[in-house]
């Protein structure tokens, strides 16, 4: 051990999965671990698993996790000397790293600076883009018409042309050919002057059917830097994840190598610590594109485990203790393939619409190569307060058809009953043709919405759900059970 | 008298044709003969019409949730009493239920309300009580103001319903 | 206990005659049946579909428990009266099973003439609440009637058993503990007020229910008063402001619902322990009976036929099985309850009646309820059985009959004529239920002897008022007599006036007698005592 720190206490700054998830390896380093929880998840395993846990208080259930001189002051009372944030919530928040710092606090993540610059959309692009990494061609209007014109022709078609004062959406456009392009353009200008005050347009390559590669990065405060491969999050439900692989079925060896080392180079320029995520934007042709950076650990990071045998939290808190990273670039091997599914309380059929209810009966899979990461237990109310992610399904088999194969029977041995989930259309994205050909985009969803509803019970399935429903329905067996003898043996008779 | 469940968009009735030895139910318009077993941890076992299936299944309240065959369903049972439990309690103005006086309107013209929320308290024979809106809507005229004295049948406050 | 051994040859030519004549009258009683229960006046239908009504059995099947059977009373009362202008005495009466529990219904019927009451109707209703009060059942009514039938009032007013009884006999089961609920679906109008506010619960239907003393019309008229039904006795005015209804409900559907919630409120009361074994089918077919019932009614059969076609198992412990032989006497089980049953072979002689009246205070002591199977022509007449006191061994026969406080249940077979009747324990000696068979006869003597008595009777009065009747003028009075005379003995006859409570396919002899006596259960058994026997 050449660690530079030792931490007496962690603090889990987070709640469901990911708490559970680091807690776990918080054990596993023989570290003495605390969790936060609000007064809505008492009965939270996380509660029982962690050594202590500290009420958070707050008007809304996020509120309180979103408290920096709340969680601080618990730091300062209970003696905590680490902190780590899981993904979400403060996972990405500056000040309350400086918070942290000032009380004598380690974060375990990195630094305050590196977050500001890569949290910022323009600004990490501009970085990105200075350093030589590839970002997707774009222009902004100048006010000169013929240059911005002559501009857009070189970024090439397909491109998307918006009001650079606005967001997505209003007067957005995609233009697929230079003809007619000066009329499109000055229409855009009145637009963008009529919505947002201001006539200037951006364009930008538009990528029609890409793909999302992110590539998993670790860096040490002694300089070091590794990849540990890419994963693939293409399909995206309202621009959430909602199935992630690795490795991509989309690049080929050279383009693997190219895409991770480009991930490696740009968070050498940011003096990177600890976990950290690049996420291009994969065209069909084969060209990438960078996209941002996440400064945390990702929901998907257990895939990344799975395939690399690296436990990414264990790493977290070991340069945060300032040990230098235990393995080198070419240590990390990207052995079989992982998936893994989110299952989220939310009604597919009913366009993604967030479902409620009471987790009554839970029961994860169980088998060689499955993982099953959740914060959930039987008897938790799963209402709106909190994202609607319950569980993720993780899976490793020695190829692609193994692991899509080993997801769907670990799909099939999952209950969760009390609250609808997408279970179900889990299944059906995995068993689709194009799914099972790698033919993934971040438009899938919406492409195959089609194939994706849901399967039609057949007549004698649903005569049998519906049989079970009413001989489990309390009303419906008394109803029979009171009938007395000898009536209940003469059934229908009528005279 | 047939139980209703309802399934997706589906409502299907439900009835026992037969609790002699053999169980037969009428599901939809089809008769189907029977075994159920509600085994250990929430596990169901039935055979209709000969064929097996198995299933996870769990109830609250109303609701239904079943995996069964690989597949999730929530079947609700519905209650054919349900809608009739509360009178339509003349929706639009709300009386007096006994003379009294005002204490507090807890409510300005405008409002939107559901059914349930508190309008005013009101004091009558030492004890305070609160009227409550007996539908959804949009709070009308308010008839009363703190320490306002009414009579029974008194309209105090009037909702303007959305049904 | 042993199964009788049937000697029923079902190829015999006797029994395919038999076969063929009964089938052509269960035609005939499944035709008027069906008729009466299901064929209205188009426009009758229409009106209720108009007014968003159930039909009057739907109602009933919904409110029944599904999977559960129903013995319907008197399908046929007032079938031959009215010129059939009132089927089934417009309405519908009969046991079955609601949340669990047996309760007896009764349902107006609003396709015939807005449900309004015929004496017929009213008789039907009284006997129905009379099986309530005898057996300690609850009562269920589903209320939507006009009213007494105005143009009959004097048939149906005043007197002791007439409208005033359903009345009475609601306040009687009220005092005895015997719940009941009314679904108001329609209106109920003056007397018909009463069912409903004399009801423990009550469920009214929101637009087409009403209960009032007097409707608009007649409020107009008496006090020039204007008021709307709904101001004057409309479901919200009745459950929100008079308190006379309890629950309103938006649709028919509701309604039953909330009534079926009421009766699973209803504590269950516990039965009378009977002796009691798993019921078993038959071992013979009941559907031979059609084989064993003979086609001419003078044509004698074995009743030990019968018992075997509808007792558990076909098994029979015979009591005196050499005495008496006349009449059958022994223990058998029905859907599972002990009986004894007592079924005529031929005349009653003295012994017969001994072994009746002996049989009788065997069971009353051991408390099993009795079934007579009629079929019984009468007590031995001529000199030689007066000086062996067969009157006096009859009338000890009805005395412990009719003394008996096990409940008795009757089923005419064939043929019931004379003192026979009331020894077999005819509709005057209280059986809880007595059910009929359609080629079944009731009269004071037997139909040719009582055919020829009248015919002469009538022929000596023409002559004696001076005219001379040709042969044929004979022969045509004695035909007329005789088909009035048969008509009038026959089943349908004796159906229509509620003499019985109700014609039956002798196949359903067991399930009727089943519910009859499961349902009879829920009275306790009295310990036997008797009037004078003259010994």
């Amino acid at each position: 051990m050449s660690a530079v720190r030792s931490f007496k206490k962690v603090l889990v700054a987070n709640r469901g999965e990911i708490a559970m998830r680091i807690l776990r390896t918080l054990k596993d380093l023989g570290l003495p671990s605390a969790v936060l929880y609000h007064r809505q998840e008492i009965e939270s395993p996380a509660l029982k698993f962690a050594d202590e846990a500290y009420e958070v208080f707050g008007d809304t259930p996020v509120s309180a996790y979103l408290d920096i001189p709340q969680i601080v002051g618990l730091c300062k009372t209970h003696g905590v000397d680490a902190v780590h944030p899981g993904y979400g919530f403060l996972a990405e928040n500056a000040g309350f790293v400086r918070a942290l710092d000032e009380a004598g606090v380690c974060f375990i993540g990195p630094r305050p600076e590196v977050m500001n610059l890569m949290g910022d959309k323009i600004g990490s692009r501009d970085f990105v883009a200075e350093r030589g990494f590839p970002i997707a061609p774009s222009v902004i209007d100048d006010g000169d018409e013929d240059k911005l014109i002559a501009a857009i022709v070189e970024i090439g078609f397909p491109v998307l042309i918006k009001a650079s004062a606005g967001g997505g959406g209003k007067g957005m456009q995609i233009v697929r050919e230079a003809t007619g392009l000066r009329d499109i353009v000055a229409t855009a200008k009145v637009e963008a002057q009529r919505y947002f005050g201001d006539p200037r347009v951006y364009a930008e390559r538009y990528i029609e059917s890409p793909r999302h590669i992110e590539v998993q990065v670790l860096g040490d405060e002694h300089g070091n830097c590794v990849h540990l491969w890419e994963r693939e999050c293409s399909i995206q439900r309202r621009f959430q994840k909602v199935i992630e692989e690795t490795p991509s079925p989309a690049l080929s060896p050279e383009l693997r190598r190219d895409i991770c080392e480009s991930a490696v180079g740009i968070a050498k320029a940011t003096n990177y610590t600890g976990a950290g995520t690049i996420e291009f934007i994969f065209s069909p042709n084969g060209e990438y594109y960078f996209l941002e950076m996440n400064t945390r650990i990702q929901v998907e990071h257990p895939i990344t485990e799975m395939v690399t045998g690296v436990d990414l939290v264990a790493e977290q808190v070991r340069v945060a203790m300032g040990e230098p990273l235990s393995f080198k670039q070419e240590d990390i091997k990207q052995v079989g393939h992982a998936i893994e599914c989110r299952i989220c309380a939310e009604i597919p059929d009913d366009d993604f619409a967030p479902a409620a209810g009471n987790v009554l009966v839970l029961r994860p899979p169980v088998g060689e190569g499955m993982r099953f990461d959740s914060g959930s237990y039987e008897g938790q109310k799963v209402g709106t307060a909190f994202d609607s992610m319950i569980a993720k399904l993780i899976v490793h088999a020695e190829d692609r058809d193994a692991a899509i194969a080993r997801a769907g029977e670990a799909l099939d041995q999952f209950v969760l009953l009390g609250v609808e989930t997408n279970a179900d259309y889990l299944g059906r994205l995995l068993r689709h043709p194009a799914f099972k050909a790698g033919e993934t985009n971040t438009g899938f969803i919406k492409e195959h919405a089609a194939d994706l509803g849901p399967s039609l019970a057949s007549d004698d399935l649903q005569a049998a759900v519906v049989a079970t429903a009413a001989l489990s329905d309390r009303q419906f067996v008394a109803m029979m059970d009171e009938v007395p003898y000898p009536y209940r043996l003469m059934k229908e008779w009528r005279n | 008298m047939r139980y209703t469940f309802k399934i997706g968009d589906e409502l299907v009735k439900v009835a026992p044709r037969s609790l002699a030895d053999e169980l037969v139910l009428t599901i939809g318009d089809k008769d189907c003969q029977v075994e159920f077993e509600h085994g250990k941890d929430d596990r169901c076992h039935l055979t209709l019409d000969g064929k097996s299936y198995e299933s996870w299944v769990a109830r609250d309240g109303d609701d239904i949730y079943l995996k069964m065959s690989g597949s999730y369903f929530k079947v609700t049972a519905i209650d054919p009493c349900a809608a009739a439990a509360g009178a339509s309690a003349g929706a639009g103005s709300i009386s007096a239920p006994m003379p009294g006086v005002v204490v507090e309107v807890l409510v300005a013209e405008g409002d939107r309300v559901v059914e349930g929320d508190k309008l005013l308290t009101i004091e009558s024979m030492k004890l305070q009580s609160t009227v409550r809106a007996a539908c959804d809507g949009v709070v009308g005229h308010i008839h009363v103001s703190a320490g306002s004295e009414f009579n029974k049948d008194d309209v105090l406050v009037e909702i303007e319903s959305d049904s | 206990m042993r199964r009788i051994q049937s000697r029923v040859n079902i190829n015999s030519p006797e029994y395919q005659e038999n076969l063929k004549a009964n089938e052509a009258r269960l035609g005939e009683f499944h035709r008027r049946q069906n008729a009466a229960r299901h064929e209205r006046p188009q426009r009758d239908l229409d009106r209720l579909a108009r007014q968003g009504k159930m039909l009057p059995r739907e109602r009933l099947e919904m409110l029944l428990d599904p999977g559960t059977p129903f013995l319907e009373l008197s399908t046929l009362a007032a079938g031959e009266h009215y010129d059939g202008d009132s089927p089934s005495a417009s309405c519908i009466t009969g046991i079955g099973i609601v949340a669990g529990r047996e309760v007896l219904i009764h349902a107006n019927d609003s396709t015939v003439k807005g449900g309004a009451w015929y004496p017929m109707t009213i008789k039907k209703i009284v006997r129905a609440m009379d099986i309530a009060i005898e057996n300690h059942l609850p009562v269920i009514h589903l209320c939507d009637s006009a009213g007494g039938f105005l143009p009959l009032q004097s048939e149906l007013f005043g007197d002791k058993y007439f409208a005033g009884r359903i009345f009475r006999n609601q306040a009687i089961l009220s005092k005895m503990g015997c719940k009941q609920l009314s679904l108001v679906f329609g209106h109920c109008t003056a007397g018909g007020a009463y069912v409903p506010a004399l009801s423990d619960y009550n469920v009214i239907v929101r637009g087409t229910g009403a209960v009032f003393l007097g409707g608009p019309p007649l409020v107009k008229a008496a006090t020039g008063e204007e008021v709307t039904v709904e101001e004057l006795g409309g479901a919200d005015m009745h459950t929100s402001v008079s308190g006379t209804c309890d629950y309103p409900a938006d649709t028919e559907e509701q309604a039953i619902a909330i009534g079926r919630e009421i009766v699973a409120q209803w504590s269950k009361k516990k039965k009378w322990d009977a002796q009691q074994q798993a019921p078993e089918a038959p071992y013979y077919d009941p559907k031979e009976l059609y084989g064993i019932i003979p086609a001419n009614i003078k044509t004698q059969f074995d009743m030990m036929e019968v018992i075997a076609r509808v007792v558990d198992g076909s098994r029979f412990h015979e009591y005196q099985p050499a005495y008496g032989k006349t009449l059958i006497c022994g223990f058998a089980h029905i859907w599972g309850y002990k009986v004894g049953v007592i079924g005529n072979n031929g005349i009653l002689f003295n012994d017969s009646s001994k072994k009746a009246a002996h049989f009788i205070q065997l069971c009353n002591q051991n408390k099993t309820p009795l079934v007579f199977l009629q079929n019984i022509t009468g007590y031995m007449v001529g000199r030689e059985y007066e000086r062996e006191g067969i009157t006096k061994d009859g009338a000890k026969m009805i005395m412990v009959q009719a003394g008996s406080e096990v409940p008795k249940f009757t089923i005419m077979t064939n043929g019931s004529y004379g003192a026979g009747n009331y020894g077999m324990c005819g509709r005057a000696f209280d059986s809880r239920f007595l059910f009929s068979w359609p080629n079944s006869e009731i009269s004071v003597m037997g139909g040719e002897q009582a055919a020829k008595t009248l015919a002469t009777i009538k022929t000596t009065q023409l002559e004696r008022e001076g005219k001379t009747l040709s042969e044929e003028e004979r022969a045509k009075i004695y035909s007329d007599v005789t088909d009035d005379f048969e008509h009038q003995s026959s089943a349908y006859y004796t159906s229509s006036l509620i003499w019985d409570d109700g014609i039956i396919d002798p196949a359903d002899t067991r399930n009727a007698l089943g519910m009859a006596i499961a349902t009879a259960m829920n009275a306790p058994i009295e310990d036997p005592r008797y009037g004078v026997l003259r010994v």
